[in-house]
């Protein structure tokens, strides 16, 4: 038994090592040269490339985001560190980094905690497939114990199924929650130096506030190549999409499902 | 009434007029001219857009080539004009245009859509110069200053960046667009102040506003021109007629707005020499003092004295290092917490940092307490140079044993707590990349796909529900067979009946059966009693139970006397007797 044990982890260890094919390693070892020898444009490209050859990894936006820091593109810094976030949600780099980048922001832009978020606190901790897997092991738990329960009428079985039956509800509500969090995420960072928001999706309407690199706003819905916005603090306002990137844009949370 | 007469026939006539009065012109023209061809960046121009012929209040005329300039609109009036008993209307749009930048601009057309149809206007040419001094000195109404001192600054150096506003007319929504420069922070420092001065001879009123500026890096810089938005209120020559008839009541002072442009100042920053730099030097730039002060110089073994050490002076402050003192032999040395204070004057920030030490002598003798030192580049001389405090003697007399401060510490106990200091931040940067990024999304990471993904949501359930229902349909099962047994067990003991040499054992037997099944009992051997018994138990009548009784009895006794195994005649009463049953039974 322990020398399975050994072999799971050893496995588990390797994972990574072969995962990726050995042209792709290669440009991650020069991309990872570039950046410590300063040239982050390289860097940059090399872990785009990775990025398109072999889809999204939290490290792998992390270092897109260190590489946008470097460029002075705070904005995209701060766009892949939200992505990263997703994939990497207690990295300790990632957000040290994150707040790094913040800094740099220039608006000042308030977090909106509900009610949802409150209760359901350990939601930003963990990632959805986290989440899924600890709610699948705990309804195939569950449902077992349900089971046994027909055949064993004991009275240890019926307290175990009450404890059982909280877990899975909160599980599962842990699931819905996250999977609706992902799924509706329209936040939103914007990329363009100083940006003029707009009363309407018009070029002549009016000014009404400007927003600058890295703020982060809430997508509410596109119309011809222009975006509607919305601030925590209630300031809506229209802008050329351009302007920003949808953080969940490029970001699949989800392997052979769509997206709910 | 007689004095409304005249307003009121005027009013008739013009009402009169307009009714019999016939249309000029329908067609819709636009026009666009501006009060000038020619201005500077710090002019602005009057552009007018007028509009005849629309049927009503016209909607707002949408201008092109105006990208390049502030726009105010100055306000719109209609007219209406009756010439030859023919009569036109039209609206006048008036704006205030500035430029941002200095070029030739084509301004228009102007253009409006009136019930489906696109009216354009003429274009009006502009050219935009930069502002010229005037050569003898006179700079106008109101004219802006800068100026910085010192001219020459090193690096992290702090200069006094000034704007003076010289005005000799009213002004209001002043604003300033200080310039921003890489390499060089400017801060607004302190309050504006307002007060009177003479320029070239004349009385101005002036209003001054200070910017802290500090360079970053050596270079030879330009600090860019300072704009200023404002609107000037220029009197009108009339005589006043009246107490509202007054410009704070925005009766006889009519404002435009204009911008101002400061001059653009040359602003060299030098390296910090290497020539000279002390070991120690940590950055520090300004002029500064170090005292120190030690109190008491006398006291006890136990007792405390404060070690003092005050830093002043202008300059980047943030560098003032935190001052070590060495081990001192005897001594133990508790480090407060810094204390820094600033105050903002005319010519910069002064900054007062204080350092203070607890020391506690252990025993009596005499210490040296050696000098703090402190090195910076002085901005005034062009060196560098090094602070050196007096060092100090502390002489302690013996304590009373029970004046010690604290216990000879023992191996393992936890030394006397020291005063916590928050960790000072020196410079701000980011983590560095992952050597590794990780697999893609797979695995336990990943969200399965979709078949995994409702099997493990459904099949648990499913699962259940399939085990559940099979045992509830087996229990059914073995409900319906039991019925069905019991329905059939009457049928059975009748057949046994009309069979033709029925023994007394066999006839018991089938009657045995019969009951069991019937009733639904535990196979076993009942006896006559135990029969009646349930069969009134169920609700049988007492006589058929009564006849049953005495038939089970003959068999019985048969059995009971060696003739059990031979023919009887009692089975076609108990196949009659039990049809009687069947039918009382519930």
């Amino acid at each position: 038994m322990r020398r399975l044990l050994l072999l799971l982890a050893a496995l588990c260890v390797a994972a990574p090592l072969w995962a990726a094919s050995p042209e792709s390693r290669k440009v991650l070892q020069e991309a990872d040269r570039a950046y410590r020898e300063a040239q982050y444009q390289a860097a940059q490209d090399g872990y785009l490339q990775l990025l398109r050859n072999e889809g999204a990894t939290g490290h792998l936006l992390y270092n897109l985001g260190n590489t946008a820091f470097r460029l002075n593109q705070t904005g995209r810094a701060i766009l892949y560190y939200e992505r990263a976030r997703l994939l990497l949600p207690r990295d300790p780099d990632l957000a040290y980094n994150l707040a790094r980048a913040r800094e740099l922001a220039r608006d000042a832009a308030p977090g909106s905690a509900g009610f949802a978020n409150a209760a359901f606190f350990w939601l930003g901790s963990l990632t959805l497939a986290e989440i899924f897997w600890f709610f699948a092991a705990t309804n195939v738990l569950f449902w077992s114990l349900m089971l046994l329960r027909l055949y064993v009428k004991a009275e240890w079985t019926h307290y175990l199924l009450y404890l059982f039956l909280t877990v899975w509800l909160i599980a599962g509500a842990s699931f819905w929650m996250k999977w609706h969090q992902v799924g509706s995420d329209d936040r939103a960072v914007i990329l363009a130096a100083e940006v003029g928001i707009l009363a309407g999706p018009d070029i002549r309407d009016t000014l009404l506030f400007k927003l600058h690199e890295g703020t982060i706003v809430r997508q509410e819905r596109t119309e011809e190549g222009w975006s509607l916005i919305r601030l925590a603090d209630g300031k809506r306002g229209w802008l050329r999409s351009e302007g920003l990137e949808r953080i969940v844009a490029g970001y699949k949370p989800t392997r052979g499902l769509s997206s709910p | 009434m007689k004095r409304r007469a005249p307003g009121l026939l005027a009013a008739l006539a013009v009402v009169s007029l307009l009714a019999i009065a016939r249309p000029a012109n329908c067609e819709v023209t636009l026009s666009l001219s501006l009060d000038r061809s020619e201005a500077t960046l710090v002019d602005s121009v009057m552009l007018s857009v007028s509009v005849s012929g629309a049927r009503g209040q016209a909607a707002r005329p949408a201008i092109q080539g105006l990208d390049d300039f502030l726009v105010r609109p100055a306000g719109a009036s209609t007219r209406v004009q009756i010439v030859n008993g023919a009569y036109s209307s039209g609206t006048d749009f008036t704006f205030v245009i500035q430029p941002k930048k200095a070029g030739a601009f084509s301004i228009g057309p102007a253009q409006l859509t009136v019930d489906g149809t696109t009216y354009s206007s003429n274009v009006a040419a502009l050219a935009v110069g930069q502002p010229v001094a005037s050569p003898d000195g006179d700079r106008g109404p109101v004219f802006l200053v800068a100026s910085i001192a010192p001219a020459k600054v090193y690096i992290e150096q702090q200069a006094i960046y000034t704007l003076k506003l010289y005005r000799s007319v009213s002004i209001a929504d002043a604003s300033v667009n200080v310039p921003e420069l890489d390499g060089v922070a400017i801060a607004k420092h302190g309050e504006p102040r307002e007060y009177q001065g003479v320029h070239q001879g004349r009385p101005y009123q002036i209003i001054e506003v200070r910017y802290l500026v500090t360079p970053q890096r050596a270079g030879n810089f330009t600090l860019p021109p300072t704009r200023m938005d404002l609107t000037v209120y220029t009197p009108q020559n009339r005589p006043r007629r009246g107490i509202f008839d007054d410009p704070f009541f925005g009766q006889r002072a009519s404002g435009r707005p204009q911008a101002l442009m400061s001059e653009a100042l040359p602003f060299p920053v030098l390296p910090l020499p290497l020539d000279g730099r002390p070991a120690d030097f940590g950055g520090l730039v300004g002029g500064f003092t170090l005292e120190a002060t030690l109190e008491p110089r006398e006291l006890k073994a136990g007792e405390s004295a404060t070690l003092r050490a005050t830093v002043r002076g202008r300059g980047n402050v943030k560098r003032i290092p935190e001052l070590k003192i060495p081990t001192l032999d005897g001594i133990k040395v508790y480090a407060d917490q810094p204390v820094l204070k600033s105050e903002n004057d005319g010519d910069g920030v002064t900054v007062t940092k204080i350092l203070t030490w607890a020391l506690v002598p252990e025993r009596a003798g005499r210490y040296q307490i050696p000098p703090l030192a402190l090195s910076y580049f002085d901005t005034a001389s062009g060196r560098y140079k090094s602070l050196k405090t007096t060092g100090a003697t502390l002489t302690v007399a013996p304590g009373r044993p029970g004046d010690l401060p604290a216990p000879p510490r023992v191996a393992g106990t936890a030394a006397p707590a020291q005063p916590k200091r928050e960790v000072a931040e020196l410079g701000s940067d980011i983590l560095p990349v992952h050597a590794t990024i990780g697999e893609t999304a797979s695995g336990l990471a990943a969200l399965p796909g979709a078949a995994v993904f409702w099997l493990l949501l459904i099949g648990p359930v499913a699962a259940f529900l399939l085990t559940f229902g099979g045992a509830a349909l087996r229990q059914r099962s073995a409900g319906i067979t039991a019925a069905r047994s019991v329905r059939r067990a009457a049928g059975v003991f009748a057949r046994a009946c009309e069979r033709s040499g029925l023994t007394a054992d066999e006839l018991m037997q089938a009657l045995q059966d019969y009951l069991s099944q019937r009733l639904s009992l535990a196979r076993g051997s009942l006896t006559a009693d135990e029969a009646a018994a349930l069969l009134r138990s169920r609700s049988v009548n007492e006589r058929t139970v009564g006849e049953l009784h005495g038939l089970w009895r003959r068999v019985e006794d048969a059995i009971y006397t060696g003739r059990g195994g031979e023919a009887t005649t009692a089975g076609a009463a108990l196949a009659a007797l039990v049809a009687r049953i069947e039918k009382e039974l519930p």
